[in-house]
């Protein structure tokens, strides 16, 4: 049981005495270890694999930074392990739950303030519990013209899903790059302003991101370097005009015309915003279910595919993109998009008014116009009650590129027996292929056919030259063992930058495959 | 007795209400909120059988935080639902964080001309209910939602019923629905 678990080579005396001081630093309230449910929802439900295996032996949620400097002191004194998270809402990659079993969770959500939106400038700096919705919220209810850029996700926190690399879908897409300013604490407790913010009375701290020398911001995302406790995070502001679109294409192999089309728009930024080109199962799963069109067993034969694109009338492929702007340059460029598009055959072009009641339709127009929204949840019942892992290739923007990746996935998909839920991500100069693995929660074998799965497309898609962007606790270290030129020097600087900063290896041992000295393998 | 407080309801969001469970006595009954979607014809008879109606088109995340901001007032103490599984997670990942715990659950499943339901929960309460879908006319969701004070009863997913019924699939269904009770332990 998940009350019971302790860290690695503590005795539960020391634990009990640990989590005694933590309470008394954060109140009895927000340290969380023997209400056995609410433990539970820091563990990985949506977890392929075993549950035990990334199950923490307790959850402490500070307030403020002088908390957390405070239970970084603890950690260090009883060498227990944190592993930090903001919301704790990344299903699908690990949820709440630690990499390592039997790490107290440092749950930021009470840090949750929004410390300041600055309409001129159009930025705002949050601490990591504030959720996209809750920004949302605030610019809508105080009449403030800016948009965040949500993730999927509306209840995902937008400090942490930046820190992971997350994307949204406005023109700001890539979340990392409209970050400017963080504040870090390091293990020691040490406080750290980056960029502009570590001169004196900062006035560009938000506003230009570099300072003076070496920039170190992307050494705290997808890594266990520092706690992130505040971050600036540039907010886009509302158009005089917004019209979504959606062009469906008939054909699994347009792929290859699409991306090539798409990419001169892109890179043009006649396509201005992070636009996407939804596979048929992902963009239909959240109106149907699979059981409406097919009951056998295996993948979806494509006459059942066929008759589910026509009664949804939607393609094999499904590109949304929006535009934004005055009416004269959204004419303009729409007219500059379509006659690219209409060059793949059996296009066909929608705006809003021709898709009333699309559920797909309306939850990417509101995230193209930065609503967030839950609606993407449903595509996990496909099968059912359903649970998911993603695999998240990086693609370049060609059209051989996206097609052989393509059909290596769907083929490897297949061969085991599971649909191919995808889509393309399309930034400023990549495509973050996103495979939805869709599983059966209450099904062992459908489970153990999806780990195995995982491992033949980690394997084939690095042999093929492609890295994953981010991924599920349980495969990080394998991702990061791909990521291994020259002997894995990447990997080695991590490690020194690991030990140098956090040289009690305290905080998030074994994320994004970056271990404490005295845990490591080989 | 029903006290509606309004209702958020779009093509795939939940709807959403707070109502005393019948049978209890006044000033000790337990507050619970009914959570539903509509998206087919049995998940509409649960949302009339508690008086809740198509309502100004909010996503789910607007009932999702709703709920929420109850659930940190402490206002609640059950939340009974007839959803589809992705919405079921949702709400029991919101309120696992506020000390609920799953009492009952029961799936729904259509396949071939027949109808399984399998309900797990006390033994008492599951054995009320799982009669009364027995004995239905065709409105079992409507029945389920009658049932909410006995399924409010269980107090642990302790026993399993599982039982399948003649029956014809509804056009719009999705084949699949998840009941469920969420009841403060904290």
């Amino acid at each position: 049981m998940a009350a019971n678990r302790l860290p690695d080579g503590i005795g539960a005396q020391a634990f009990g005495a640990a989590c005694d001081e933590l309470r008394g630093v954060v109140g009895k309230q927000w340290l969380i270890r023997d209400n056995e449910q609410h433990l539970n929802s820091y563990r990985d439900s949506y977890t392929p694999g075993d549950i035990e295996a990334n199950a923490p032996s307790a959850a402490v949620a500070p307030k403020d930074v002088a908390e957390v400097q405070k239970i970084l002191a603890i950690a260090r004194s009883y060498k227990i392990p944190l592993w930090t998270v903001s919301t704790g809402r990344n299903y699908g990659y690990g949820g709440a739950a630690p990499r390592k079993a039997g790490c107290i969770v440092l749950d930021l959500k009470r840090m949750n303030r929004i410390i300041e939106v600055n309409e001129k400038h159009a930025y705002a700096v949050l601490e990591p519990g504030v959720t996209f919705h809750e920004l949302y919220q605030y610019l809508k209810k105080r009449n403030i013209k800016l948009w965040p850029d949500p993730a999927a996700p509306a209840w995902g926190g937008v400090v942490g899903n930046t820190a992971d690399r997350g994307v949204g879908y406005t023109p700001y897409g890539e979340h990392f790059t409209v970050q400017c300013g963080m504040q870090v604490v390091l293990a020691d407790g040490t406080v750290v302003e980056t960029g502009m913010g570590a001169t004196a009375n900062a006035s560009t701290r938000n506003l230009y991101k570099y300072g003076h020398g070496a920039w170190v911001d992307g050494i705290f995302t997808q890594s266990n370097f520092g706690v992130i406790t505040q971050m600036g995070v540039w907010l886009l502001p509302e158009p005089p005009g917004y019209r979504p679109y959606l062009v469906t294409f008939p054909e699994e192999d347009d792929i290859h015309q699409i991306t090539e089309v798409v990419r001169p728009l892109k890179i043009n930024m006649l396509i201005s915003n992070a636009a996407t080109t939804v596979g048929l199962i992902w963009e239909a799963a959240v109106k149907v279910t699979k059981a409406q069109y097919y009951t056998g067993p295996g993948v979806m034969p494509d006459s059942a595919r066929r008759k589910m694109a026509a009664d949804l009338n939607i393609g094999n492929w499904n590109f949304y993109g929006a535009l934004y702007g005055p009416d004269s340059i959204m004419d303009n460029n729409w007219k500059v998009i379509k006659d690219s598009m209409s060059q793949v055959p059996g296009a066909k072009f929608y705006f809003a008014e021709d898709r009333k009641n699309d559920t797909a339709f309306d939850y990417r127009a509101k995230l193209m116009r930065g609503i967030p929204n839950m609606t993407e949840f449903g595509l996990l019942n496909w099968l059912g009650p359903g649970s998911h892992v993603d695999f998240s290739p990086m693609s370049p923007v060609t059209g051989d590129g996206a097609l052989q990746q393509f059909h290596f996935m769907r083929d490897t998909c297949h061969a085991h027996g599971i649909d191919y839920i995808g889509e393309f991500l399309i930034g400023w100069r990549d495509m973050h292929h996103v495979l939805m693995l869709v599983f059966k929660r209450d099904d062992e074998g459908h489970k153990h056919a999806v780990n195995e799965l995982f491992e033949v497309l980690v394997n084939e898609a690095t042999l093929k030259g492609y890295g994953e962007y981010r991924t599920h606790l349980d495969h990080m270290d394998k991702i990061a063992g791909t990521y291994n030129w020259n002997n894995r020097a990447l990997a080695r600087v991590n490690e020194a930058i690991k030990d140098a900063l956090d040289p009690d290896g305290i905080l998030s041992p074994g994320k994004s495959g970056i271990w404490p000295r005295d845990e490591r393998k080989g | 007795m029903t006290t509606r407080r309004g209702f958020l309801i779009s093509t795939l969001a939940l709807a959403s209400t707070p109502v005393v469970a019948r049978g209890a006595t006044l000033g000790t009954a337990p507050v619970v909120r009914i959570i539903t979607e509509a998206i087919c014809a049995d998940t509409r008879n649960f949302a009339r059988h508690f008086g809740i109606h198509s309502g100004n088109g909010e996503d789910s995340a607007e009932c999702l935080f709703e709920l929420e901001r109850e659930l940190i007032d402490n206002k609640l103490d059950r939340i009974f639902g007839l959803t589809r599984a992705s919405t079921q997670f949702l709400v029991q990942q919101t309120a696992a964080s506020y000390g609920y715990q799953t009492t009952y659950q029961g799936q729904h499943q259509y396949e071939s001309e027949q109808l399984t339901h399998s309900l797990e929960g006390s033994r008492a309460s599951i054995d009320i209910a799982a009669k009364r879908l027995t004995h239905h006319d065709g409105a079992w969701a409507a029945e389920l939602a009658d049932a909410m004070s006995v399924l409010g009863d269980s107090d642990a997913l302790s026993e399993q019923r599982v039982f399948t019924l003649a029956s014809d699939i509804p056009n719009d269904s999705s084949r699949h629905l998840v009941s469920w009770m969420l009841r403060s332990v904290s």
